[in-house]
């Protein structure tokens, strides 16, 4: 049993690294910087990864309270709560465009708002930020209710009765304990960020991020030019990816 | 002092019922009862985590029910101990300090007399993960009396470990409370446990203290029909201790006498596990140093194994037997068998 568990193991293993290695050996390094590397490459890598940075950073802020009240407190709808995080998941991806586009339009009452503010969400970085943040939600909170979940909450209980208030036992126990979980879970906002298209396509083609770019050049000139482009997103993201799961896991 | 007056807490299925209790500053007082019974919400409902339906906690003559966990200066020492595994033994140990913004020299200078009353001053830079079940058990303490708290709640601090080290860590205990004299509210299913350690106890059923007072009361007047069960699957007896001889302890119960390990003087408790008596069908070669013949007064069905009882010279002693044991020795009532009893067996508290 173990050989053939072990045979439909390694097909599942190459069907990941055979298109990525591919990928990244079948395009020569003149292609690279030719397409990957030039002036509106770059400066579509940097509002791809900068917009999914922030979509992050906005996520953390948020979603760390939801998960702490979604872990810590009893209160009804809870489980309800817990299920609107997850919708996200289930929605497509065009469709999440349109609803997000239907709701904080400029010309909603909160989208004028927003949009006075200078964040307005048609073809603008802040669109771009709205719709990675909008996707990667349940990545973001499912991980840290892990986290949450995995401190024990005597842990909790002995602090409080050391003198520590609800927010120094938060800042001191029950937030470090769970930095491994908010560590992936940031990691996999940014990665689904960086991934999002359907969505982008619809709210915020312009500025054109990284991922909308490499769509467009695959339409317009073909996979040869679209694969160069996409070679160094794919090298940043599996850096990035490697390197903090490294740095995490060591702690 | 602390005092718990008319305590209501509903909690789903574990619930506190109308409890009144109060702990002298100095006592250590113990909470038994079986699982379920509500031990383990009493103790958070002083701490302050498990708010009451109604009635009042009371610290040193203040009412406390309505001040938050941190305000009430309460240690809790948890079932697993709770060291909070981020932080080295000693960072657990000056935590308390440190939230109440102790300078750095006197968290040094409190940290190291705490831990050499300890004995764990070798453990101060490892990390919780690194150490014994024994040793985490002394980190909690330290942790827990570092901060000079009005009173340590102990939440079956004993159960997860083994026999050996269990009762080496009660002795501990004993030693360090009647050192520093600190006032003590530990919870446990473990009659024997309790009634080592406890100045006085209770007995809790369904959410209610059934029973309080000293060992000696509750055993001599159980009052309710569920602490005499409690109390009754026990052979606990008044003896006297009558001298020493080859390294043990001779003491006398009515008309029987018994070596122990154990030490004590005039007049004290006696205690024998029932799992501890053994029944033999004939003589044969015995290592165990009280041995003597009992008739059989009576064989009850309990937990999946016969409890019986035995008459020797006019003491009842039970002893827990299988299935299979009472039917290879063919055990009934009226009939003589031969009992064994090993000196460490025999425990000896002294009041």
């Amino acid at each position: 049993m173990i050989q053939g568990f072990a045979a439909l193991a390694l097909l599942l293993i190459s069907f990941i690294v055979v298109p990525l290695a591919s990928l990244l050996l079948g395009t020569s390094s003149q292609e690279i910087v030719k397409y990957g590397l030039d002036s509106e490459a770059l400066y579509a890598l940097y509002i791809g990864i900068s917009a999914s940075i922030i979509a992050t950073v906005l996520l953390i802020i948020s979603g760390v309270p939801l998960a702490y009240l979604l872990t810590r407190r009893d209160f009804k709808g809870r489980d309800l709560i817990k299920a609107l995080v997850d919708l996200p998941f289930v929605i497509p991806h065009g469709v999440a465009g349109i609803a997000l586009l239907v709701a904080f339009n400029s010309r909603t009452p909160l989208g004028f708002i927003l949009s006075n503010l200078g964040m307005k969400l048609e073809d603008s970085f802040w669109g771009i930020v709205s719709v990675m943040a909008f996707v990667s939600v349940p990545l973001m909170v499912d991980a840290l209710i892990d986290g949450f979940s995995g401190v024990d909450t005597d842990l909790e209980h002995v602090a409080r009765g050391l003198g520590a208030s609800e927010s120094e036992t938060f800042w001191r126990i029950t937030l470090p304990l769970a930095s491994r979980s908010l560590v992936t879970g940031s990691l996999l906002s940014w990665a689904r960020g960086m991934s999002e298209v359907g969505a982008l396509l619809i709210v915020a083609y312009y500025p054109k991020s990284i991922n909308v770019l490499i769509m467009e050049r695959f339409w317009t000139y073909g996979l040869q030019v679209a694969k160069a482009t996409a070679i160094p997103l794919l090298v940043i993201s599996l850096t990035t990816f490697v390197l903090i799961r490294r740095f995490s896991g060591r702690r | 002092m602390i005092e718990l007056r008319d305590l209501c807490v509903d909690l789903g299925e574990f619930k506190l019922d109308e409890i009144n209790l109060s702990v002298k500053k100095g006592e250590y007082i113990v909470i038994m009862g079986p699982s379920g019974a509500g031990k383990t919400l009493l103790l958070q409902t002083i701490l302050g985590i498990v708010k009451p339906r109604k009635g009042r906690v009371i610290i040193d003559g203040r009412n406390a029910t309505e001040l938050p966990p941190e305000k009430r200066n309460l240690s809790y020492v948890p079932q697993n101990y709770a060291l909070f595994p981020h932080m080295t033994v000693y960072d657990n140990i000056a935590f308390g300090l440190r939230i109440r913004g102790y300078k750095d020299l006197e968290i040094f200078s409190n940290v190291r007399e705490v831990s050499e009353i300890m004995g764990i001053k070798y453990l101060l830079q490892r990390k919780p993960s690194k150490l014994s079940g024994g040793e985490q058990q002394r980190v909690a303490l330290a942790r827990a009396l570092v901060v000079e708290p009005r009173a340590l709640l102990l939440d079956e601090p004993l159960s997860a470990l083994d026999k050996v080290i269990k009762s080496e860590l009660q002795r501990f205990l004993k030693k360090i409370h009647s050192k520093i004299g600190f006032t003590a509210i530990h919870v446990t299913h473990d009659f024997l446990e309790a009634s080592y350690l406890a100045d006085r106890m209770a007995i809790m059923y369904d959410g209610k203290i059934v029973r309080a007072g000293t060992l000696d009361d509750i055993i001599t007047y159980p009052r309710d029909r569920r602490v005499a069960r409690f109390v009754g699957g026990e052979n606990i007896y008044h003896g006297k201790i009558i001298g020493t001889k080859g390294g043990l302890t001779r003491v006398k119960i009515g008309e029987l006498e018994l070596f122990s390990i154990y030490n004590g003087r005039d007049e004290t408790l006696v205690m024998i596990r029932p799992e501890d008596v053994y029944v033999h069908g004939k003589m044969g070669s015995m290592s165990a140093q009280n041995i003597f013949r009992g008739i059989v007064e009576e064989i009850e069905y309990r937990n999946s194994a016969y409890l019986v009882t035995f008459n020797v010279k006019g003491v009842l002693l039970r002893s827990v037997v299988t299935k299979q044991a009472l039917e290879e020795l063919s055990i009934a009532k009226g009939k003589k068998f031969t009992l064994s009893v090993k000196a460490a067996a025999v425990r000896i508290i002294s009041s």
